[in-house]
C-alpha cells in the first residue's frame, strides 16, 4: 500500500471530502499538518475548514489549553504568493467569522518537512527583549517540571519495587 | 534645537540645501544636518571624513548623504531646496580674490595680536618663577664672577631685578606660519540666477513604489534608513537609530507579483534571527498600501 | 565671504582639540518609552554631534601641500610634497606632480592638501562636485575613501600582471618590474607555442590524465606499459626536451644524463610509477656491440616500495630512476666507481627468478664499474673469487667477455612471492664466487625489499660465473656444474644434486611465498586490488622477448576477464560498458578518475576573456612604507565597485574576469548602497580529492 493511499484511509481525508472542495494537493498537505500539530505538537482543539472562495482547506487550534484560537493555512512549498494573495487570504479565511487578526503559514516540503510563518496585517513590532526573556524562564520552568516528574517516578518505583523484593525476601 | 512633534511642520527661515552630486544628494551644512535629524526625522548618512578624526570608518563627517526618497520628500514638503552646481565652481573675479587676500592678511593680524596677547599672559603668569631663575641665574654668575676674582657691585644687580614686562620681545611670526581654514562648505555665497537642477525621483515603478513605502512610514513618524545590511529596502527604527534597535525590516514588492513560498521562509527566517520584524510593503492599483508582518513563530 | 571664521576663532584651534569620539556601540534601548532619561541620552548624543561634524578644518599654513585644479586633465599639480603621502600617492609627469582627483579629496579630506584655483582655495563642497565627474564615479570614490581612511594602499587599476604560470611558480614575479613586465608581454604574444607547453609541463599528473589513456593502457595488462604520462619536469632546460616522453626525474639526476639518454636516440620509455603497479619489465638491453635496444618498461612492485628501472643507452650508460628511496642516480660508465644500490628483479623474459645457472641470452645491465654488495642476510659477508665469478658469468653468457660489460639485471621482487631471499640465497649460493681479490659481495635486504648490490673492483670483471637456468616449462633440469671455487668450503656436489625438480621447488616455493606473507605486514596486503589474486597467475606460454610476454599476457587477461558474473551485462548489449574494470585500479586516484563522469572544470577557464580590465577599479595593496609607486608589485586585493541596484555578477562574468587576470588574487566586488560599503567575494575553489593511500 502505497503512502498515499494511507493517508487517504484516514479518517481526515473523509472529512475533507466531505467539504466538497477540489484541491487534491493541499488536502494531502491539510492531512500532514493535521497530524504535525497533533501528534506532534500537542495541540488541543485541532479542526479542519474549508473556504469555498478560495478552494482551499486549512486548520485552527490552540497551542495549549489556554492560548487563543489560531490559523494554519498549509503551503507546498513548491507555490508562490502575492502579497494580494497574502491580503486576500487574510481578509477571507475566517472562523466562526470573527476577522482573522493573523494566520499562521505552514509551508510544508515534499518531505514532509514544516515550517511555520505567522503572517498578520500592519506593523507588528518584534518581540521586546523582556518578553524573549518571559518565555525563555517559561520553558526552563517546564523542562525542570518534567525532569523533576520524571525523577520522582523513578524513584517511586524503585521503592515500590524493593519493598517487594523485601516483602519476598523476609 | 527641541525636538517637535512629527505632525506639525516647523517652517524654516531659510532652506535646507541640498547639493546634488553624481546623481545624489549631500548637506553640507551640520546646522542642516542637525535640524533635519532632530526636526523631521530624516537620518540619511554620513559618508566624509570627521575632521577631527579622519582616519578612521566608524565615526564619519559630513557631507550627509540623502536617501533619494529622502530628498523627495524634503523637497515636496519645501524644507529644502536643490543648489544649482553653477553656483559651486566659477571662474573667480578680480574683486573676489582681493577680498579673499585681505581676509587672510586681517585673519593673520588678528592671530598675531591674539598670540602676542597670551604670550603675554603667560608670562604674567608665570612671572615669579621667571624672576626666580633670573636671579638664580644672576647668583651664579656672581659666585663665577667671584671665583674668577672680579668684583662686583651689588646694587647695579638690584636694578636689574626690575624688568618690564613690556619689554619682552615676542619673535615675528611668518604669515605662512598662520592657521587657515580648509572649508568644508564652500564659504562662497552667489547670488546667481541659474536655475537649480532638475530632480526627477522617482520615475520607476518600483521607485514610486519605495517611495510611497517611505513616505507613509515617515509620516506614522519612524526613522529609516537604507537596509541593503539586511538584504531589504529600508530599516524601519521606532526612535533614533543611535538610540534603538531597528523594528523593521522594510521590503517593497509589487501587489501582484509571485514570490516562490521559500523566498517568503527566507525573508521571515532573515527578520527573526536579527530580532526583527520583516514587513512586507506593497501598493495595490488604487494605490493603498498593505503591510504584511512577518514573525516566525517559535515552532521548530 | 561669509562662514569664514575669523582669525580669533581659528586662534582657538591653535592647540588641539578635544580628539575624542563618541563611542560606538552601548546599550541601546528598546523602544522609545518618553521616559526622561531617554530624552537626556538623545539630547547629549545630538550636541555631541554637532559638535564633531561642525568642527573647520585648521591646519597652519605651512603644514598645507598647496596644489592646483587642472580641469582639462583632471588632475591636481603640485610641486612640493609633505609627509609621506607621496609614497602612495600620486604620479610624475614630465616633472610635474600630479594627483588623481580622488587621492586629492582625500588627502582634501584630512586636512593635508589645499587646493586652489584661480586664485581662491576650492572647499571640499565643490571639489565634490568638480572632482567626481567622468570615471570617477561617486560609489568608486566613497570606496577609496573607505579603504584609504583604514590605511590600505589603492591604486588604479593597472591590468593584468604578465606573467606566465612557470614564473609564477618560481617566485619570478615579485621580481620583476613594470619595463620588464611590458617586454615579456611582446615576447609572450610572438611565442603562443610556449605558453602550451608550458601548461602541459606543469601539470600535475603522474597518472594518466586523459580518459582515452586509462583506457588503452587497460587493455593492456601492464597498464602504463605503453602509454605516455604527463609528468612534472622541474628542470628548466627540460621545457626544450618537452616531448611526450616527459619523465619525473628526481633531483639528483643530472641533467647530462637526461640528454645523453635522449641525444642518443635510445628508443626507450621509462616510466615512474609511484603507486606501485605490479607490471613485467622489459629491459632495454644492449649487448657490447651496440646493437638495438628493445622497449623497456619499468617495473614497480605491489606495495610500493623502491623500484628502478635500469635503461641502457647504446653507450651502455645506466641511468636508473629511483623512486621512493631516493637513491642517487648515477651515470655510470667505465670511470665510475660509486655505489649504488639496483633493485634487482632477475627474470629472463618474465619468468621469474631461477635458481641454478641462468641460461641467459641478453646480457644484464653494464655493472662493471659499479660496487656491486651483495650480503647474506644470515651470515657475514663472504668473500669469493670475483675471478671464478666472472667466469661463471662469462660462461652463461651474462658478461661480455669482449666489452666486460654485464647484461642487463631485472628487479627481485620481494615479498609479493616472486623472488624470495630463500631464492636468492640459492642463486647467491650458486654464484659465489671467492673474492680473491679484495672483491667482496655483498647482499642487502633493507625493508623487506631484496636490493642486490654489486660491489667490484674497477677493472674487474664481475658475475661471469652465474648462470640462471630456464625452469619454465621444464619439469627437470640438470644444472651446470658450478665451479668449484663457487662452492662453500668443504662441499662437494654429486650428480644427483644437479638434477633440479622444478615442480618440486615450485610448490615448495608457493609455500613459503604464503608463509611469508603471513609473516608480513598486513596491511599491505589490504592493498591488493581485486585482480590481485588472478594477476598471480601463472604465465604458461612461451615468449621470447618482452614484446611477446605482453601480448601473450594481454590475451590471457582478455580471456580471463570475461568470467566475471556479470559480464552479461556489456556482452549483451553494446552500450553498456563497465565504467571501472579491474585494470584500471592502478591506484586510488586513477579510479577515483574513471568515477568521475563529470569532470570538475576549473572556472577561470570557463569563458573566453573579454577585455573585462575596466570593470575593476582599483588595486589594493597592504600598507607597507617600502612599497613604490615605481614598482609596486602585485596587489593584494583587487576591487570592483558596483552600486546595489546593479545585478550580482553571472558567474560568467566572474570566471571570464579571473580568467583575465590569471592570477590569484581575490577580487572583491563592492556594493555600495547611499554610503555603506560591504564587500562580497567570489572567488572559484576547487573540492579536494582524498587520497591517502595508493
Amino acid at each position: 500500500m502505497s503512502e498515499k493511499e494511507s493517508l487517504h484511509c484516514h479518517f481526515l481525508s473523509a472529512e475533507l471530502n466531505e467539504y466538497g472542495i477540489d484541491n487534491p494537493t493541499q488536502m494531502d498537505l491539510t492531512i500532514l499538518v493535521y497530524l504535525n500539530l497533533c501528534e506532534v505538537r500537542g495541540w488541543w482543539n485541532v479542526k479542519t475548514h474549508g473556504c469555498h472562495e478560495m478552494n482551499i482547506f486549512f486548520l485552527s487550534g490552540q497551542s495549549s489549553k489556554s492560548s487563543p484560537r489560531e490559523i494554519i493555512l498549509p503551503i507546498s512549498s513548491t507555490s508562490s504568493l502575492s502579497p494580494a494573495d497574502i491580503q486576500q487570504y487574510l481578509q477571507i479565511i475566517k472562523v466562526d467569522n470573527s476577522p482573522t487578526k493573523g494566520l499562521i503559514l505552514a509551508v510544508c516540503d515534499t518531505d514532509s518537512t514544516m515550517v511555520f510563518y505567522k503572517v498578520t496585517d500592519g506593523l507588528v513590532p518584534p518581540e521586546s527583549p523582556e518578553e524573549s526573556e518571559q518565555k525563555k524562564e517559561k520553558q526552563s520552568k517546564k523542562i525542570k517540571m518534567r525532569r523533576n516528574h520524571l525523577s520522582h517516578q523513578t524513584q517511586l518505583y524503585l521503592e515500590t519495587n524493593w519493598k517487594q523484593n523485601e516483602k519476598q525476601s523476609g | 534645537m527641541r525636538v517637535y512633534q512629527f505632525s506639525v511642520l516647523k517652517m524654516v527661515e531659510s532652506k535646507v540645501k541640498l547639493h546634488l552630486c553624481n546623481g545624489q544628494c549631500f548637506i553640507w551644512n551640520a546646522n542642516d544636518a542637525d535640524v533635519l535629524r532632530q526636526e523631521f526625522h530624516c537620518v540619511g548618512s554620513l559618508v566624509g571624513c570627521l575632521p577631527r578624526a579622519p582616519r578612521q570608518n566608524t565615526h564619519l563627517g559630513l557631507p550627509l548623504q540623502l536617501l533619494p526618497e529622502e530628498t523627495t520628500l524634503l523637497l515636496e514638503k519645501g524644507v529644502a531646496e536643490l543648489v544649482s552646481t553653477a553656483d559651486t565652481l566659477f571662474d573667480p573675479n578680480e574683486k573676489l580674490i582681493e577680498e579673499f587676500k585681505a581676509h587672510r592678511k586681517s585673519s593673520y593680524c588678528q592671530q598675531i595680536e591674539l598670540f602676542r596677547a597670551e604670550r603675554k599672559k603667560e608670562i604674567l603668569q608665570n612671572l615669579p618663577k621667571i624672576i626666580e631663575g633670573k636671579r638664580a641665574k644672576r647668583q651664579k654668575m656672581l659666585e663665577e664672577k667671584h671665583e674668577a676674582g672680579e668684583t662686583v657691585d651689588k646694587e647695579v644687580n638690584e636694578d636689574e631685578e626690575e624688568f618690564n614686562v613690556d619689554k619682552i620681545t615676542i619673535p615675528p611670526v611668518p604669515e605662512h606660519h598662520a592657521l587657515v581654514q580648509l572649508y568644508t562648505e564652500s564659504p562662497y555665497i552667489v547670488t546667481g540666477q541659474s536655475s537649480p537642477p532638475l530632480w526627477s525621483y522617482p520615475s520607476t515603478d518600483q521607485e514610486r513604489l519605495r517611495y510611497s513605502v517611505f513616505k507613509d512610514l515617515w509620516e506614522k513618524g519612524y526613522f529609516i534608513t537604507s537596509g541593503s545590511k539586511f538584504g531589504g529596502d529600508f530599516l524601519v527604527y521606532p526612535g533614533d537609530p543611535a538610540r534603538y534597535h531597528s523594528f523593521f525590516i522594510a521590503i517593497c514588492l509589487s501587489h501582484d507579483k509571485k514570490i516562490s513560498a521559500l523566498d517568503v521562509i527566507a525573508l521571515g527566517r532573515l527578520g527573526s534571527n536579527v530580532k526583527k520584524t520583516a514587513l512586507l510593503c506593497s501598493k495595490d492599483s488604487d494605490g493603498k498600501l498593505f503591510y504584511s508582518s512577518l514573525q516566525w513563530t517559535g515552532m521548530s | 565671504m561669509h562662514t569664514s571664521l575669523s582669525g580669533e576663532k581659528l586662534f582657538r584651534f591653535r592647540t588641539p582639540l578635544d580628539k575624542s569620539l563618541p563611542q560606538k556601540g552601548g546599550i541601546k534601548d528598546f523602544a522609545p518609552d518618553g521616559s526622561w532619561l531617554q530624552a537626556k541620552k538623545l539630547e547629549k548624543f545630538y550636541e555631541e554631534r554637532l559638535q564633531a561634524l561642525s568642527e573647520p578644518r585648521v591646519e597652519k599654513s605651512s603644514d598645507l601641500v598647496k596644489g592646483e585644479w587642472n580641469p582639462e586633465k583632471c588632475l591636481v599639480e603640485f610641486e612640493k610634497e609633505k609627509g609621506k603621502f607621496w609614497i602612495h600617492m600620486g604620479f610624475v609627469d614630465v616633472k610635474r606632480k600630479w594627483l588623481y582627483p580622488e587621492e586629492a579629496l582625500f588627502l582634501m579630506e584630512t586636512s593635508v592638501l589645499e587646493v586652489w584655483y584661480r586664485g581662491l582655495p576650492i572647499s571640499l563642497q565643490q571639489a565634490y562636485t568638480f572632482f567626481l565627474v567622468g570615471s570617477l564615479s561617486m560609489e568608486q570614490y566613497q570606496v577609496y575613501l573607505h579603504l584609504r581612511r583604514i590605511g590600505y594602499v589603492v591604486l588604479r587599476h593597472q591590468g593584468r600582471l604578465n606573467f606566465t604560470r612557470y614564473e609564477k611558480q618560481l617566485g619570478l614575479d615579485k621580481y620583476a618590474n613594470k619595463k620588464q613586465r611590458k617586454r615579456k608581454q611582446n615576447e609572450k604574444q610572438e611565442n603562443p607555442s610556449d605558453k602550451k607547453s608550458e601548461e602541459q609541463i606543469s601539470s600535475e599528473m603522474f597518472i594518466p590524465t586523459k580518459s582515452e589513456e586509462a583506457d588503452t593502457a587497460a587493455e593492456n595488462f601492464n597498464v602504463s606499459a605503453r602509454k605516455k604520462h604527463k609528468i612534472l619536469i622541474d628542470l628548466p632546460c627540460a621545457k626544450d626536451h618537452s616531448k611526450e616522453n616527459s619523465f619525473r626525474m628526481d633531483a639528483s639526476v643530472t641533467v647530462d644524463t637526461y640528454v645523453t639518454m635522449e641525444t642518443n636516440g635510445s628508443k626507450y620509455k621509462c616510466l615512474q610509477n609511484d603507486k606501485g603497479i605490479d607490471e613485467s619489465v622489459d629491459i632495454t638491453s644492449c649487448n657490447g656491440n651496440g646493437d638495438k635496444i628493445n622497449e623497456s618498461n619499468s617495473c614497480s612492485s605491489l606495495d610500493g616500495e623502491s623500484h628502478d628501472s635500469v635503461n641502457t643507452s647504446q653507450n651502455n650508460k645506466v641511468c636508473a630512476e629511483f623512486g621512493a628511496n631516493r637513491h642517487k642516480c648515477l651515470e655510470m660508465d667505465d670511470e665510475c666507481s660509486e655505489t649504488i644500490n639496483i633493485a634487482i628483479s632477475l627474470s629472463k623474459d618474465g619468468k621469474g627468478l631461477t635458481s641454478g645457472l641462468i641460461d641467459q641470452e641478453e646480457p644484464i645491465c653494464d655493472t662493471s664499474a659499479a660496487e656491486v654488495k651483495c650480503k647474506h642476510p644470515d651470515e657475514s659477508p663472504k668473500s669469493h673469487s670475483m675471478e671464478n665469478f666472472q667466469k661463471h658469468l662469462e660462461e652463461s653468457d651474462l658478461l661480455d667477455t669482449h666489452s666486460g660489460k654485464l647484461a642487463p639485471v631485472c628487479r627481485v621482487r620481494n615479498h609479493q612471492g616472486w623472488y624470495t631471499s630463500d631464492d636468492l640465497n640459492e642463486w647467491y649460493n650458486l654464484i659465489c664466487y671467492n673474492a680473491a681479490n679484495n672483491q667482496n659481495l655483498q647482499m642487502v635486504e633493507p625493508d623487506n625489499s631484496l636490493q642486490v648490490v654489486f660491489e667490484s673492483d674497477l677493472n674487474q670483471n664481475l658475475h661471469r660465473n652465474v648462470i640462471f637456468p630456464d625452469i619454465g616449462e621444464k619439469d627437470m633440469l640438470v644444472l651446470r656444474r658450478p665451479d668449484d671455487r663457487l662452492l662453500p668450503e668443504n662441499i662437494t656436489l654429486s650428480d644427483s644434486s644437479l638434477i633440479f625438480n622444478v615442480q618440486n621447488y615450485h610448490k615448495t616455493k608457493s609455500k613459503t611465498r604464503d608463509s611469508r606473507r603471513e609473516q608480513n605486514i598486513p596491511y599491505l596486503y589490504e592493498l591488493d586490488f581485486s585482480y590481485a589474486g588472478f594477476m598471480r597467475s601463472k604465465f604458461r606460454g612461451q615468449a621470447r622477448s618482452w614484446k611477446e610476454y605482453r601480448e601473450c599476457v594481454k590475451r590471457e587477461e582478455f580471456d580471463a576477464s570475461g568470467s566475471t558474473p556479470v559480464q552479461y551485462l556489456w556482452q549483451e548489449s553494446e552500450e553498456v560498458v563497465p565504467l571501472v574494470r579491474p585494470e584500471n585500479a592502478v591506484s586510488t586516484a586513477a579510479v577515483l578518475q574513471k568515477l568521475q563522469i563529470i569532470q570538475e572544470v576549473d572556472v577561470t577557464k570557463m569563458c573566453k576573456w573579454p577585455n573585462n580590465k575596466e570593470k575593476i577599479s582599483y588595486d589594493v595593496y597592504l600598507p607597507d612604507l617600502k612599497f613604490k609607486k615605481s614598482q609596486p608589485g602585485i596587489p593584494n586585493h583587487r576591487i570592483c565597485v558596483v552600486r546595489s541596484v546593479d545585478p550580482p555578477p553571472s558567474i560568467s562574468e566572474v570566471s571570464a574576469l579571473y580568467g583575465y587576470l590569471d592570477d590569484d588574487i581575490p577580487i572583491h566586488w563592492a556594493v555600495v548602497d547611499n554610503g555603506e560599503i560591504a564587500f562580497y567575494e567570489f572567488s572559484p575553489i576547487s573540492l579536494p580529492v582524498d587520497i591517502t593511500v595508493g
